[in-house]
């Protein structure tokens, strides 16, 4: 009896869910492509436009282990930033400028030029903000985020807490921004008001096996797909309004070399069922 | 030249007589032949030299490799040519010598026009007054050919092509007699029309006097005649001098000291709108601006500002300034408020295509299309520096060096300048269009060695896009084992960690151009570790060791 009770529930929970990813959040927020056809599938389309996106980087040690999750040195995940600060540079239709703030998320400036020949416009729109302190950074992010002149903005959000991070979101909300935090993976834990949270791990330490190398007995031609170019496991760890448990929540992106963007790994997305979780999802929502 | 060479004086931090040496340009006794080269077409040619290098036979426009074989054992010191300095500083000394004339100008590429009419009785009459500037220029480090005559064009010929260091004609009356020597090249001529002449025997000036003018004019066209009667005295010619700016400052003094932190704001704001408005009259806008408190018994209290971009926004303005006042310490009280304008730059009204010199892209165009964009993106830094501080706002300036660390350049916002930044930009998206691969950039092409423990062997294919994500500050040093000398590592031990390399990808080369100095050859190779991570390592050429320069991340 309750069970049957807590099952109609969730499925009225859910059937709300799907109306708002259907109707009232398209009409609502735009999204944005992501340009990783699983992970857009996924989100309904892309990232919401108008919110605080954060992405927890790798640790030092190994994944899993208990050095990636005390305090110490961390990655932030540059290329993934770099990728979605084109995205929001390709959609704005007037020209922005992209601030990055904060010295953990500044990328080597080579990385901001895309393709051969380059493609300079990230380069040539981006603002470096160096804050001392986490104080400073959160004043910065606000600032830059609330001028009409920004299309995005990438900040180091190391520190911030539940209350620093719902004012950012706030803004973005507002402003209809993205806003895109990168955090330390031992801050996992910490409250926050983030509309989607991401955490970017590397993959399996040992040489990928063939059968992720190679779709099907034959090489594949895609971009990325060659396992032999630096590559990342992406996982979605909270996206308000999705129950996660639901779809595929975790991907495999690679750097792709010849445009300096990063590409799904085709072979291990289709490995990883997001195929399959796209299909859900249309199904759910048709 | 000389104005080059009394710049690359100034920076080794040498005396004016001695001249920096080969190499990194500052040590050696010997005086050393200077080269400023340009590159044209991938080839860097001389763009002009040093006397001492014009002695041996060392011309403009000769190849770099012609001239240093030329000056086979002489000290060299080559430097990149900057035509934009070389303006600049020409400006810089044409302001200088506004103590010799009230009317100066620039004569680009190397000399001045100074109008010194009713100057002459202040020196002590004309030849006291050309001397004293000779003199002058002595001082500073430029000895300078110096001519007086009634015409710019007469006192330009005796200048550059008299046999005399000082020339002074007084009378209009001598001045035929001055020029007839004087090669045809001394009547500012182009060159097309000194080869026309040389054509019928004219080289002298002289010989030129002689010919009927008609035929002149039908043979060698007005601008020759034109050029004659200039120097004669015959057709007028004026000089645009650099006109010395008033200073854009307003100020206002109290009947008594005034403490009231108030009083004090209201006085700055009403003076900025004012000083806002003078300058909207001078069409600029202010994008430095010091205050300064005068107050009783003690020292007066300055802040100043400095903004990205040159605006007249007061309520911009205002945001900045009324932070800073209220921590200005007010003594006994403020007797005279003073607003200056430590630097104004000329702004138009805002239209497509205008905006701050670094938001420009390399072709020169603004980076907005909209036109109050430049202003937008120019009030949030403004805040930001004014909160985090000037170095704290950066862009990214990308030069041509094929070092990785060198690559890139970060500059203050506030000290962008627009032509430098076009000019490097521009040069580094041709070296990104080649490829990005030159003589400092030999890629070995070698595939990396296939050794055991999972290494796969992969071509080396270094493109413009294989660089890491992360470059570290300083390459660490690392622990490698490599199966064959000077091969791809196989296993490594870095921070603390050590395991076998799971793949590795290179080697490319790197090094640093000849002529900037030799420094050690890098083999560079993309190696992912055990864990996954993937780092950008290099062998030194010099010591052999291995260090981590960068990740992908």
């Amino acid at each position: 009896m309750l069970l049957d009770k807590i099952r109609a529930i969730e499925q009225r929970y859910a059937s709300m869910v799907s109306t708002a990813d259907a109707c009232g959040r398209e009409s609502v927020d735009r999204l944005t492509p992501t340009g990783w056809s699983a992970v857009d599938a996924v989100l309904g389309g892309g990232l919401v436009d108008s919110g605080l996106h954060e992405w927890f980087g790798a640790g030092e040690g190994c994944e899993g282990s208990a050095a990636s999750s005390r305090r110490g040195r961390w990655t932030a995940p540059v290329c993934l930033m770099v990728h979605l600060a084109w995205r929001a540079m390709d959609r704005s239709v007037s020209p922005r400028w992209a601030v990055w703030i904060g010295q953990a998320c500044f990328p080597y400036p080579r990385v901001l030029v895309r393709g051969d020949p380059g493609d300079m416009r990230l380069l040539d729109r981006s603002v470096f903000v160096a804050p001392k302190s986490a104080a400073d950074r959160l004043w910065a992010v606000d600032l830059a985020v609330r001028s009409p002149s920004s299309s995005v903005v990438i900040a180091d959000g190391g520190g911030f807490n539940m209350a620093a991070t719902r004012r950012l979101h706030l803004a973005a909300r507002r402003e209809h921004k993205w806003i895109l935090l990168v955090r330390p993976p031992w801050e996992l834990g910490v409250l926050s008001a983030a509309h989607s949270r991401w955490r970017v791990s590397r993959p399996l330490g040992e040489t990928l096996p063939e059968a992720m190398l190679f779709d099907g007995g034959e090489e594949s031609s895609e971009p990325g797909a060659s396992g032999m170019n630096p590559s990342w496991r992406v996982a979605l760890l909270r996206y308000k309004g999705l129950q996660l448990e639901k779809v595929r929540s975790e991907w495999a992106l690679e750097w792709h070399r010849g445009e300096g963007a990063v590409d799904l790994s085709a072979p291990l997305a289709r490995a990883a069922g997001g195929e399959a979780a796209a299909a859900s999802i249309r199904a759910a929502a048709g | 030249m000389r104005l080059a060479e009394r710049r690359l004086r100034r920076r080794s931090g040498r005396p004016p007589g001695e001249a920096p040496a080969s190499g990194d340009g500052v040590a050696g006794s010997h005086p050393a032949a200077i080269l400023l080269v340009s590159t044209q077409r991938g080839a860097q040619a001389v763009a002009c030299c040093s006397e001492q290098a014009s002695r041996e036979g060392v011309r403009a426009g000769m190849t770099l490799a012609h001239a240093r074989a030329v000056l086979k054992d002489a000290r060299v010191h080559i430097e990149e040519f900057d035509a934009e300095e070389d303006a600049l500083s020409l400006q810089r000394l044409a302001r200088w010598a506004l103590r010799f004339a009230p009317a100066v100008a620039a004569d680009a590429p190397d000399g001045l026009l100074l109008d010194v009419s009713g100057c002459e009785r202040l020196f002590g009459g004309l030849a006291a007054h050309v001397r004293a500037a000779a003199a002058a220029m002595d001082r500073i480090g430029l000895p300078a050919r110096l001519a007086a005559a009634p015409t710019i064009g007469c006192a330009w010929a005796l200048a550059r092509y008299g046999d005399s260091r000082l020339a002074i004609i007084e009378s209009r009356a001598s001045i035929r007699a001055a020029l007839a020597p004087l090669p045809v090249h001394a009547l500012r001529l182009e060159a097309s029309m000194i080869a026309a002449l040389a054509d019928v025997g004219v080289r002298f000036v002289g010989e030129l006097l002689r010919l009927p003018r008609g035929e002149l004019a039908t043979r060698f066209g007005a601008l020759l005649l034109r050029r004659v009667d200039q120097a004669l005295g015959d057709a007028e010619e004026t000089i645009r001098p650099i006109m010395p700016a008033r200073p854009l400052e307003a100020s206002r003094q109290f009947d008594g000291p005034v403490k009231r932190i108030e009083v004090i704001e209201l006085t700055v704001s009403e003076l900025l709108a004012s000083l806002l408005a003078e300058a909207e009259r001078r069409d600029c806008g202010v994008r430095g601006l010091e205050i300064e408190l005068r107050r009783v018994d003690v020292a007066p209290v300055r802040t100043s500002l400095t903004l990205t971009y040159p605006t007249r926004d007061e309520r911009h303005l205002w945001r900045i300034i009324q932070p800073r006042i209220e921590r200005l310490h007010l003594g006994y009280g403020v007797e005279e408020v003073h607003l200056r304008a430590t630097a104004a730059e000329r702004v138009r009204p805002m239209q497509p295509g205008l905006g701050a010199d670094w938001m420009l892209t390399p072709s020169g165009e603004s980076l907005y299309d909209d036109g109050g964009g430049a202003e937008l993106l120019g009030a949030l830094l403004d805040q930001m520096i004014e909160q985090l501080g000037r170095e704290a706002v950066s862009r990214v300036e990308a030069v041509e060096s094929h070092l990785p660390e060198k690559a890139f350049v970060r500059t203050p916002v506030s000290d962008a300048r627009k032509a430098r930044a076009v000019r490097r930009r521009s040069t580094i998206r041709r070296t990104l269009k080649r490829g990005g691969t030159s003589a400092g950039n030999a890629g070995a092409g070698g595939a990396a060695a296939a050794g055991g423990s999972g290494v796969t062997a992969m071509v080396a294919s270094a493109g413009p896009a294989d660089r890491p994500s992360c470059l570290y500050e300083k390459p660490e040093p690392a622990e490698v084992i490599a199966l064959v000398p000077e091969g791809p590592p196989i296993w490594l031990q870095w921070r603390g960690a050590s395991g076998t390399v799971a793949l590795c990808r290179g080697p490319e080369r790197i090094a640093a151009p000849w002529w900037q100095g030799a420094s050690g050859a890098r083999d560079y190779y993309e190696v992912r570790d055990e864990s996954g991570r993937w780092l950008w390592m290099f062998r030194a050429h010099e010591t052999g060791g291995w260090f981590v320069h960068g990740e992908w991340v």
